[in-house]
C-alpha cells in the first residue's frame, strides 16, 4: 500500500482531477494545501519549481499535473483497457487542457478591458465549443461514460475542467444536456459524491 | 497490420515529433500535408478542427499528446511500467512548459514585443530548461544514457524535436554535457538518421 502525498494550493487548479482520481478509486492520500505564503520557501525544493507534486512512500517526487494525474489513473485502472481507450482519454485531457489554457489567459491579462474581451469570447464562443466536443464524445460512446464502458480520467477531467463555467454561468449547460446527465452521474458515484460533499469550496 | 494516416501541414510544427515516432517505430505512414486551400475543404470532417489528426482503422485521433504517446505505447517506447511511463510524461510536461514560451513569441505581432521574447528565450528560458533536462537526465544511468529506461523513447525523440525545432527561431545556448551527448544518440540511432537524411534530401 503506497503513502500518496498530494501538494498544492488551497485551490482545484491544477490538482483537482488528481484529487477526484483518489476518490473515485477509493484510496486514500495526505490532500496537503499549502498557504501561498509559504510557497517561497519550498518552491526550490519541488522538481521544476512548481506545483501541484506528489509524494510517493515519502521518496518519489512527482511533478507535472497531467503526469500526476496520468500516473494515478494508469495505478487505479482508471486509464482505459486498450491503448485505444487510453489515446481516447489522453485526447479528452488534452482537450480540457486546451480549455483551461484559454481560462489561464484571461485570468492573467491586467488590462481590464481586454479581460473583459477575452472573457466574453472565452464563455461565448470557446466554452460552448469545447463543450460541444465534450458533449460528441459522450453521445459517440454507448455507454453514458466517455471512454469505454465504465469511469476513466475522462471523464474526471471533464468533470473537473466544466466546474468553474457551469457554476459562474448556469445557463449554459442548458445548451448540453447530455453533458448535463453525463455531470449527474459523475457526481453521483458515492465514493465522488462524499469527496465533493466534504471538499473545501474555493473560487477556482 | 492497420494503415495509419497523418494529417498536417506542410510543416513540423506539432506534427514532426509523430513523424519521427513512426520512424523508430519502424511503421511506415501516410503523411498527408495539406495546403491552406485543401485544409480549409477537409476541416469540418476532422475532429475537432485541428491538426495533426491521425487515421488509424478508420478512426480519427486528433490532439498531438494524444497521438503520439498512442504510436509509442502501440510500439513500446512509451516505458516499460507505470513509473518509467510517468518519468515519459514528466518530460512531455515540461517540454509543454517550455514551448508555452515559443508559442508567445510565435503569435506576437508586435516587432518590439516579440524580440523581447527571442531575448528572454535565449537568455532566461532556453538555459533554464537545458539545465531543467541536463538533472532530469542525470536521474538515470548517471545521464549516459536515455531519459528513461535503457532505450531510446518518446521523451528523447520529444527533446530532440523540440531543440531542433527552437533552433530555428532562436540561437540556443551550449547544451549541457549530459544533454549535448544524449542529443548526439538520438540524432545517431540509426531509423532517426535515415529519417532526417531523407528529410534534409527533401528540404533542397
Amino acid at each position: 500500500m503506497k503513502n500518496y502525498k498530494l501538494t498544492y494550493f488551497d485551490i482545484r487548479g491544477r490538482a483537482e482531477i488528481s484529487r477526484l482520481l483518489f476518490a473515485a478509486a477509493g484510496v486514500q492520500y495526505a490532500d496537503d494545501r499549502i498557504k501561498r505564503e509559504d510557497w517561497p520557501a519550498l518552491k526550490p525544493k519541488t522538481p521544476q519549481g512548481q506545483l501541484p507534486i506528489l509524494t510517493i512512500d515519502d521518496a518519489a517526487t512527482l511533478p507535472q499535473s497531467l503526469a500526476i494525474a496520468r500516473f494515478l489513473a494508469r495505478e487505479f485502472g482508471l486509464s482505459g483497457k486498450t491503448n485505444l481507450e487510453q489515446a481516447q482519454c489522453d485526447v479528452i485531457v488534452q482537450t480540457t487542457e486546451d480549455l483551461r489554457a484559454e481560462w489561464v489567459k484571461v485570468f492573467r491579462e491586467a488590462d481590464e478591458t481586454k479581460k473583459a474581451e477575452l472573457q466574453k469570447k472565452l464563455v461565448e464562443e470557446i466554452v460552448p465549443k469545447l463543450w460541444k466536443i465534450f458533449q460528441d464524445t459522450l453521445s459517440s460512446n454507448s455507454s453514458g461514460y466517455m471512454v469505454g464502458d465504465g469511469l476513466t480520467l475522462g471523464d474526471l477531467a471533464v468533470y473537473d475542467v466544466m466546474e468553474i463555467h457551469t457554476r459562474d454561468y448556469p445557463d449554459l449547460i442548458k445548451n448540453f444536456p447530455q453533458l448535463q446527465t453525463h455531470r449527474q452521474k459523475v457526481a453521483s458515484i458515492p465514493n465522488v459524491k462524499r469527496y465533493l460533499e466534504n471538499r473545501p469550496v474555493t473560487l477556482f | 497490420m492497420p494503415a495509419y494516416k497523418l494529417m498536417y501541414f506542410e510543416a513540423k510544427g506539432r506534427a514532426e515529433v509523430i513523424r519521427l515516432s513512426f520512424a523508430v517505430a519502424g511503421q511506415s505512414f501516410e503523411d498527408k500535408r495539406y495546403s491552406i486551400e485543401e485544409w480549409y475543404k477537409v476541416k469540418q470532417a476532422i475532429p475537432q478542427h485541428q491538426l495533426p489528426c491521425l487515421q488509424v482503422d478508420g478512426r480519427f485521433i486528433p490532439q498531438s499528446g494524444a497521438i503520439m504517446r498512442y504510436i509509442a505505447r502501440e510500439f513500446g517506447f512509451y516505458g516499460d511500467n507505470n513509473n518509467e511511463n510517468t518519468r515519459v510524461d514528466v518530460i512531455l510536461g515540461a517540454s509543454d512548459d517550455f514551448l508555452k514560451n515559443v508559442m508567445s513569441w510565435y503569435y506576437e505581432k508586435d516587432e518590439t514585443k516579440k524580440e523581447e521574447i527571442k531575448k528572454d528565450l535565449e537568455e532566461t528560458k532556453l538555459p533554464q530548461f537545458f539545465s531543467l533536462l541536463e538533472s532530469i537526465l542525470k536521474e538515470n544511468d548517471g545521464g549516459d544514457g536515455y531519459f528513461v529506461g535503457k532505450k531510446i523513447s518518446l521523451a528523447d525523440i520529444m527533446i530532440y524535436d523540440i531543440t531542433d525545432q527552437t533552433s530555428s527561431i532562436a540561437k540556443l545556448p551550449a547544451f549541457p554535457p549530459k544533454l549535448a551527448g544524449l542529443i548526439d544518440r538520438v540524432k545517431n540511432n540509426s531509423k532517426i538518421k535515415e529519417y532526417l537524411a531523407k528529410r534534409e534530401k527533401l528540404s533542397q
